[in-house]
C-alpha cells in the first residue's frame, strides 16, 4: 500500500468529520453516516472495479503516440481544444471519466490537456445534456448554459498550460 | 451487467489486437492501481456519506432561492461546489430552485460550480486518481469558470431582452 499526501489528507478528513459530526448531532448523527455512506459504498462497489479494469485495458488498446500526437505535452492550444471535445464526449460519469484521464496520462498526454478534458467532460457532458438537462429544463435554458460554457474548457486548459510551469507533477 | 459485458469486450479486443501479453500487463496493472484506489476509496466514501448527513438540505434550497444578482453567483457558486451526488441529485434541485424563482444566471453558475468544483467529486475520484498536485491545479483553473458562465448569462439574457423590447 502507498502512503502519500492523499491518503493523510482522506483520513484526516474522515476523523475530523466523524467527530464534528459527532459533535453537532451526537450519535445518530454518526449512524446516519455510516447509513449514508453504506448506501453510497453499494453502488460504487458495483461501478469502480469494473471501471478501473476497463480502463487498465483501455491503457493497453490505445495507440500511446497517436494520443501523444493529438493531445501531447506539446500541442499547446490545438491539443487544449482536441482534448476538451474528446471530454464533452466521454458517454459517463465520474466513474469512467477520472479513470479515462489516468489513463491518457499514462499514454503520454499533457497535464494541461487532461485539465481540459476533465473540464470539458463537467460543462460539454453531451450525455448528461440528453439524459438529464433537456428533459429536465427545456431546449432553451440548456442551449444558453452550453452557449456560455463553450470557452470554459478551454480557459481552464490554457490557466493549466501557465501553471504546469510553477508545479511539477 | 453492462459493465460485465463492457469488461469483455474491451479484454477481448486487447487480447486480439495487442496479444496476450498485453492483457497480462493490463491485469498488473489493474491490481496495482486497485490496492492504490481502494483505502482512498473507502475513506472518501466515509467523508461523502457523512457530509450527506451533516448538511440539511432544505437550507441549500433556502440560500440559494432567495440569492439573485451579483451576491446570487457568489451563493450560486459556494452551493453548487458543495452539492454532492450526480446529475440525479443536481437536477431535481435545479428545477426546485428554478420554481422557487432562482434566476437562469444563478442555475448556470450553480451547475457549472457543481460540474467544475464540485468537491464531492474532487475527494472521491480526483484525488485518489490523479493525485493531490494535479488535482489542485486543475481546480485552481476551475475557480474563475462559474463566474465567467454567469457574467455571460447575465449579458445573454440582457442582449434578448434587449432584442424582444426592440421588436415591440
Amino acid at each position: 500500500m502507498k502512503l502519500d499526501a492523499s491518503f493523510a489528507i482522506l483520513w484526516g478528513g474522515v476523523a475530523l468529520l466523524m467527530l464534528f459530526t459527532w459533535y453537532k448531532k451526537g450519535w445518530a448523527g454518526v449512524r446516519q453516516g455510516f447509513a449514508d455512506t453504506w448506501g453510497l459504498t453499494k453502488m460504487v462497489i458495483q461501478i469502480i472495479p469494473f471501471a478501473l479494469l476497463v480502463a487498465s485495458f483501455f491503457v493497453e488498446l490505445l495507440p500511446g503516440h497517436l494520443i501523444a500526437g493529438l493531445i501531447g505535452k506539446d500541442t499547446g492550444f490545438t491539443g487544449i481544444v482536441i482534448a476538451s471535445v474528446a471530454g464533452g464526449l466521454v458517454p459517463s460519469g465520474p466513474f469512467l471519466s477520472f479513470p479515462l484521464a489516468l489513463s491518457l496520462f499514462h499514454t503520454g498526454a499533457g497535464p494541461a490537456q487532461v485539465v481540459a478534458f476533465i473540464t470539458g467532460w463537467s460543462v460539454y457532458a453531451f450525455y448528461r445534456v440528453i439524459v438529464w438537462e433537456i428533459p429536465m429544463m427545456g431546449v432553451q435554458f440548456t442551449l444558453v448554459r452550453v452557449g456560455v460554457s463553450l470557452f470554459l474548457p478551454i480557459l481552464s486548459g490554457v490557466l493549466a498550460e501557465l501553471m504546469f510551469q510553477y508545479v511539477r507533477l | 451487467m453492462i459493465w460485465s459485458a463492457v469488461v469483455t469486450v474491451t479484454a477481448l479486443l486487447c487480447w486480439q489486437m495487442r496479444g496476450p501479453a498485453a492483457v497480462e500487463k493490463a491485469l498488473e496493472n489493474y491490481v496495482d492501481q486497485l490496492s492504490v484506489v481502494a483505502p482512498r476509496m473507502l475513506a472518501a466514501l466515509l467523508i461523502s456519506g457523512f457530509i450527506q448527513a451533516l448538511v440539511p438540505r432544505a437550507l441549500v434550497t433556502q440560500w440559494l432561492g432567495k440569492g439573485a444578482g451579483a451576491k446570487g453567483v457568489f451563493v450560486a457558486t459556494g452551493v453548487g461546489a458543495l452539492t454532492p451526488g450526480g446529475p440525479m441529485l443536481a437536477f431535481p434541485l435545479v428545477l426546485i430552485l428554478r420554481n422557487a424563482g432562482a434566476s437562469t444566471t444563478s442555475l448556470i453558475t450553480f451547475l457549472t460550480a457543481w460540474a467544475t468544483l464540485g468537491f464531492h467529486r474532487i475527494l472521491m475520484w480526483e484525488l485518489p486518481l490523479l493525485g493531490p498536485d494535479f488535482a489542485l491545479v486543475r481546480y485552481l483553473t476551475s475557480v474563475p469558470l462559474p463566474f465567467a458562465a454567469g457574467l455571460l448569462a447575465v449579458a445573454c439574457t440582457w442582449f434578448v431582452a434587449r432584442r424582444r423590447a426592440a421588436r415591440s
